[in-house]
């Protein structure tokens, strides 16, 4: 149930960030609200359902975005190794927002580097007020959406308890 | 283990919230099965070190983009019913008891000011799109931007037409302010436009006063003309068009004007910025021209 639940807001986030998040105006940067999902699953989730969650959402990220696969993908799974290795002290809710701001930066600092090492001839231009406004972004995006999978993950928690107790 | 608290008070969110993925477990009485959520990543895994570094279009492309592409169609029409919704009704909330009325009534004409603007506007659009779709042979096709690129360092956008409607790989997309871009990548409904101010994108072109060639790539924003030799004739606001040496986009097509011209002191040639015709952050709507095909399917 966790897992089903949580692939659907996976979707509902891919669509969101490439038909909502574009249509903000510049000055206000640009979220990356899969990476929001992303910490969560490292963070707050089962091992298992984190790494599905975010395997789903690397490689649709992944599709999406331009023209060379890989970069997006191992950096999301990077970032996912990174946050799991330390989840223990990191696994309180108020972390989440400042995680997501740094996870942005590391996350655009690797796919600059890895399409830099791709395409040598055609590296994009790293703007640092865009990538310190998305990290900004994405931390304030965080706060609501941590309450947000929080929430739907203590709901389902809460079922399966009242399923399991019914059961015995 | 750690034993974590099972709710925190949350400072930062001023309100109290749950501190642990998993609450104090019961004692199981059945093992968990976690096989299949193992075999499903072990499966995503496969899919995903398949595609890296790849650049064609492989059944988890295409799936990806198909199912992505459901979901924002739906966002696209829920976005536009949204809009109506909030131009006819929710302007009318704030008006004020005493003259109520008469703002009604100001706020009824505005909104068909508004509503009329925004037909004429769009009239506007289809017209000159319409104008150049019949100057171009053979027709070419009317798709709608439907969702855009998740990062920062690139540029494409998915349309809502695929290879049932005769889209396929390299067709140029261009508006009637100039070229947008090219397909890179086709599913059956929709497909990825390459927009040509991504770093990937190099066009083959000319000055359309001097006849002067170069290359014009993308850098985000805006485009930079490459391998223009310096002393050759390439001033500011110079109009740079398509040379069609390459056979991909047909001859003479807008991209730019010419912003800035630095011929340096090292290096052979001179930088040539240019800025793009085509407004990338307004695109509703782009023609795909049917060309020759010179990809492989």
């Amino acid at each position: 149930m966790l897992f089903c639940v949580f692939i659907i807001l996976a979707y509902v986030v891919l669509v969101l960030q490439t038909t909502l998040v574009p249509l903000l105006p510049p000055w206000a940067g640009r979220p990356d609200l899969p990476l929001v999902l992303l910490v969560h699953a490292a963070i707050r989730l089962p091992t298992a359902t984190g790494l599905a969650v975010t395997l789903l959402v690397a490689i649709g990220v992944d599709i999406l975005a331009g023209v060379h696969t890989g970069p997006a993908a191992l950096a999301y799974l990077a970032l996912f190794a990174i946050l799991r290795s330390a989840s223990g002290p990191l696994a309180l809710a108020p972390h989440q927002p400042m995680l997501a701001g740094l996870g942005t930066l590391l996350v655009n600092l690797a796919i600059y580097l890895g399409s830099a090492i791709l395409t040598p001839g055609d590296t994009p231009v790293w703007a640092w007020r865009q990538v310190l406004l998305g990290a900004l972004t994405t931390g304030v995006c965080a706060l609501p959406l941590t309450m947000l999978f929080d929430d739907c993950a203590a709901w389902i928690r809460r079922r399966q308890r009242l399923k399991r107790q019914s059961a015995t | 283990m750690q034993a974590r608290p099972d709710r925190i008070a949350c400072p930062m969110l001023s309100l109290s919230c749950s501190s642990t993925p998993m609450p104090m477990r019961r004692k199981r009485t059945h093992p968990p099965r976690r096989w299949p959520r193992i075999l499903l990543g072990l499966f995503l895994a496969i899919l995903l070190l398949a595609t890296v570094g790849s650049r064609e279009s492989s059944l988890s492309r295409i799936l990806t983009l198909e199912g992505v592409g459901v979901g924002q169609r739906l966002f696209h029409w829920m976005g536009e019913a949204a809009a109506g919704v909030w131009d006819r009704y929710i302007a009318l909330v704030r008006v004020r008891e005493e003259n109520k009325r008469l703002r009604a009534e100001i706020d009824r004409l505005r909104q068909e000011l508004a509503a009329n603007r925004e037909a004429a506007n769009t009239a506007l659009l289809l017209r000159r799109l319409l104008q150049f779709r019949e100057t171009i042979q053979p027709p070419p096709i009317t798709a709608t931007v439907i969702g855009r690129d998740p990062s920062l360092f690139s540029a494409t956008m998915i349309v809502d037409r695929g290879a049932t409607d005769d889209v396929f790989l390299g067709m140029p997309a261009v508006t009637a302010e100039g070229v947008v871009g090219q397909v890179v990548e086709v599913a059956p409904r929709v497909a990825k436009v390459l927009l040509a101010t991504d770093p990937n994108s190099a066009i083959d072109v000319l000055d359309q006063r001097s006849r002067v060639q170069g290359i014009l790539k993308g850098n985000g924003q805006n485009y930079i003309m490459e391998y223009v030799l310096k002393g050759t004739d390439v001033q500011k606001d110079d109009i740079i068009v398509t040379s069609g040496m390459n056979g991909l986009f047909p001859k003479g097509l807008v991209l730019g004007v010419v912003s800035k011209v630095i011929q340096g002191q090292r290096g052979m040639f001179q930088q040539i910025f240019v800025r793009p015709a085509v407004d990338f952050h307004q695109l509703e709507a782009v023609l795909l021209i049917p060309t020759e095909r010179l990809f492989p399917e």
